[in-house]
């Protein structure tokens, strides 16, 4: 039986780890769809016999009769009564994006849960359960890209310090002890200062402080790994440097790596919402957890705000931790066969 | 008054009675259904090869193999006492008193952390009750006993302090400290270089005479076996395939896996091949490897470490040039240094340029190396065939898949394995295939010299016999030159047409292989050589 055949079957053993996986990729994959999901504008529009995507393509005002050539508001009063007289519309499970702002609201906000805002809505109005949906996306491609990003520089720059040991890896051994001792909050506190960050720049930003993560371990599996004869061999069959380092060490080497990567995911999930919290982070536009962290904060009348937002999460971070748990033991040498 | 009682010696008296003993780890049956018997005062041999199952079975006597599962028709009487109705206190008592242990490797056996007196203070103090000071006096007796020189400073000395053969005294005034009436020596000598195997094996037996006790010694080397037991029995794949008097069982073996052993254990002839003729293929001068072993404060090196002090090798065509040393002695750094797998200084000249002036693809090509163990010199990631076809891409990229095919399916057919391996990953394969994968992985290339670090001391000696009557064909077939490494001279007497014999990285004696074991000048040589070739 193939290694990794192995490994899966130890992972799918490991009951919790499974289980974990599977809710997690479920969640996942309903938040890369949010747009299907919560959205303010209709997925469907029969309107004058014909067929209508707005989700995808854009209608101004004036198509439905209306006065302006920007994009048509379907939650105006007078846009649903156009096209309830002229057809019908389907609009998504949850009816607000990220961002729309509920006008008809008969209370003060943050609203409590009730029919049309499930879990009720934020202080300016706007539906938890859509920014929630939204946000888990948000951090999930950020923690994603971040992880990648920073485990792709880390393993370059550990095989480099592992492989060729000696002074190249005093040297960058060295550097790596002054860089990691810079304070990254300060230094985001001073970035959040001049200018808002944007997705990319906050990710860039991050990258200077994550990317070192990875690092130790990789440099340790390296400088163990390039000791065995087997790597001795390719050396004296004339197999160069680079293929060395890539093809017979790093594969040897994956194993440490693969099972760090579902903690980085959680420590990036907590960085992003820590920042957002602290108001470091993303500017408001984006729906990031982190800001209902803070709202939740600020709103303590409301409690739907906090208890949903520590729910989400806990929830999602327990996961996270769960799955990692499960790679590890899975892909332990020592771990016989077919036990969870 | 004697330091120990003696104990008559009663022939007949059975002290360990083992019956039907199976031993499983989880659905893995490991020994199965072995009987056998010590008596008091003898020498009990069981040898097998690794994996055979001896270990367990000695370890499973005091129930001290974790994890595993005993078939409920063992049976293990040890003085009288069933071992299995025994409770954890009891076995307690019974491990260290009336049976001792002495492992492979000393160094794992002793903590790390605390000085050797101290650990043997703690055995007589845990099973005799001694005071503190008594048990200081009789421990520093015993290490004078097993022969340590210094015995009152080397109570005080930490295991990293001891050479290997004095942590093995160690080790063994530990065993005997409480008078055991059953000493079980686990591959007592495999870890230790030759001339100190012997002393260790003769102050085994001294003590083993003077305190009558018996011994289980357990060994894959028929030779020391034959030397000093009275009994032995034979293991295969967990089971006791022969046993009986040494006499019976090495002269006329019954069952055809013994006669195998006791057949490939004896190297008794040597390389009467002609001496080839040949130019120097391969030449060292005045090779130097240092480590710095103490620095000042500035960093600059006070001292060294001279692995090769000097040394100077040729290696004429055709031959095989056999490398003797123990471990230390740099027959490793030598092979790292040819094959500029390490740094060095001096001169190395292959057909007589300077290696460093040769472009680094031409100078692999010619020179390939085979490693000790095929089970780390192989990538465990890659199969067969990207293990093969690696070379060929290097050196051959102008081949196209079929000329690269027909290499490959030839080096395989020399090796004698067909290319049904050639899909398959390492770990599918035993030893001596893999060896035999590592060896056509050099061959490929169609090199001149080939050196082989220790090719054959990671095998079984069935296995070994293979290996080596397949690199001498191999030779004659293809015409090369092998600088053969290895510390077990026998091995080398069969193989070499000359020997180089190493000491402190420098050669002391390099000579004819028939001349030079008939008649060593160095007395180095002769140590090595009296004591591995008995």
């Amino acid at each position: 039986m193939h290694i990794w055949q192995r490994r899966w079957r130890n992972f799918r053993n490991n009951r919790r780890a499974f289980v974990s996986l599977i809710i997690f990729s479920v969640v996942f994959l309903l938040s890369l769809f949010s747009e299907l999901l919560a959205n303010d504008k209709p997925l469907l529009i029969k309107y004058k016999g014909e067929f209508l995507f707005p989700f995808a393509v854009t209608y101004t005002d004036r198509f439905f009769n209306g006065d302006f050539d920007t994009e048509a508001d379907y939650q105006d009063m007078f846009i649903q009564n156009e096209i309830a007289d002229n057809g019908w519309a389907i609009f998504t499970l949850i009816p607000y994006s990220y961002n729309t702002v509920d006008y008809a609201l008969d209370k003060p906000t943050p609203t409590p849960p009730s029919w049309a805002h499930w879990l009720g809505t934020d202080d300016e109005g706007r539906d938890i359960l859509a920014r929630i949906l939204y946000g888990i996306r948000l951090s999930l491609v950020f923690a994603f890209l971040l992880t990648v990003l920073s485990s792709i520089i880390g393993i370059i720059v550990g095989a480099v310090q592992g492989y060729f040991g000696g002074k190249t890896d005093l040297f960058m051994q060295r550097f790596l002890e002054i860089w990691d001792a810079l304070p990254q909050l300060f230094i985001l506190i001073i970035v959040a200062s001049v200018f808002v960050p944007d997705f990319i720049t906050l990710l860039l930003i991050m990258l200077l402080f994550s990317w070192s993560g990875l690092i130790p371990v990789v440099r340790a599996e390296f400088l163990r790994t390039r000791n065995f004869d087997f790597v001795k061999a390719a050396k004296a069959l004339g197999v160069g440097n680079l293929k060395i380092m890539f093809k017979h060490i790093l594969p040897n080497a994956i194993v440490a790596t693969i099972t760090y990567v579902p903690f980085l995911l959680a420590d990036a999930i907590v960085a992003l919402t820590a920042l957002d919290f602290l108001g470091l982070g993303l500017s408001q536009d984006y729906p990031s957890l982190g800001d209902l962290v803070r709202q939740g904060k600020d709103n303590l009348q409301a409690p739907w705000i906090g208890i949903t937002i520590f729910v989400v999460l806990s929830c999602l971070l327990t996961l996270l931790i769960f799955i990692g748990e499960g790679v590890r033991d899975a892909f332990n040498p020592r771990k016989e066969l077919g036990r969870g | 008054m004697p330091l120990i009682p003696e104990r008559s010696l009663a022939v007949d008296n059975v002290l360990l009675q083992v019956k039907n003993l199976s031993v499983a780890f989880g659905n893995k049956p490991v020994v199965k259904n072995v009987n056998f018997c010590v008596r008091q005062g003898e020498v009990l041999g069981l040898v097998g090869e690794s994996g055979s199952g001896k270990s367990v079975t000695a370890l499973s006597v005091l129930k001290l193999v974790q994890g595993a599962t005993y078939d409920a028709a063992s049976s293990i009487v040890f003085d009288k006492q069933s071992i299995f109705d025994l409770n954890d206190d009891e076995l307690c008592a019974i491990r260290g008193r009336d049976i001792s242990f002495i492992f492979q490797e000393p160094m794992s056996s002793l903590n790390p952390l605390h000085r050797v007196g101290k650990q043997i203070v703690e055995i007589l103090r845990i099973h005799q009750n001694m005071s503190e000071t008594q048990a200081i006096r009789y421990a520093v007796k015993l290490l004078a006993m097993t022969g340590i020189r210094h015995p009152k400073e080397k109570f005080y000395s930490f295991p990293h302090e001891l050479s290997g053969g004095q942590r093995q005294r160690v080790m063994i005034a530990m065993a005997i400290a409480n008078h055991p009436k059953l000493l079980i020596a686990d591959e007592p000598t495999t870890a230790l270089d030759v001339t100190v195997q012997q002393q260790i094996i003769d102050l085994l037996l001294k003590l083993q005479k003077k305190l009558g006790m018996a011994v289980l010694f357990i060994s894959h080397d028929l030779n020391l076996i034959k030397k000093i037991a009275q009994r032995v029995c034979v293991m295969k794949n967990g089971e006791i395939i022969e046993q009986g008097d040494v006499e019976k069982v090495f002269y006329h073996p019954q069952n055809p896996y013994t006669k195998a052993l006791v057949s490939s254990s004896v190297f008794d002839k040597g390389n009467d091949d002609v001496l080839p003729k040949g130019g120097t293929v391969l030449c060292g001068k005045n090779l130097c490897v240092r480590y710095p072993v103490k620095k000042n404060f500035w960093g600059k090196t006070l001292k060294f470490n001279h692995v090769l002090d000097g040394m100077d090798i040729e290696l004429h065509k055709g031959e095989c040039l056999g490398v003797v040393g123990e471990s230390g002695s740099g027959k490793t750094t030598l092979a790292m240094s040819l094959a500029l797998l390490n740094k060095f200084s001096g001169k190395v000249c292959l057909n007589g340029v300077d290696i460093h002036a040769l472009k680094n693809k031409d100078f692999r090509r010619k020179l390939q190396i085979v490693f000790q163990d095929p089970y780390t010199s192989l990538n465990p990631r890659m199969t067969i065939k990207q293990i093969l076809e690696e070379g060929l891409n290097i050196h051959f990229s102008q081949m196209d898949k079929n000329e690269k095919r027909v290499r490959i399916d030839a080096v395989l057919k020399s090796v004698e394995l067909d290319s049904s391996v050639l899909d398959k990953y390492p770990h599918e394969f035993s030893g001596g295939q893999r060896q035999r994968i590592a060896i056509a992985r050099s061959l490929v290339l169609e090199p001149e010299v080939l050196i082989l670090d220790e090719p054959t001391s990671a095998l079984d000696v069935t296995t070994q016999v293979q290996i080596l009557n397949l690199l001498k064909n191999i030779q004659k077939t293809r015409d090369l030159s092998y600088i053969f490494i290895s510390h077990d001279m026998r091995v080398v007497r069969y193989m070499a047409n000359r020997v180089a014999v190493l000491h402190n990285g420098k050669v002391v004696e390099c000579r004819r292989a028939d001349a030079f074991f008939q008649n060593p000048y160095d007395d180095y040589s002769k140590e090595l050589i009296k004591a591995s070739l008995i």
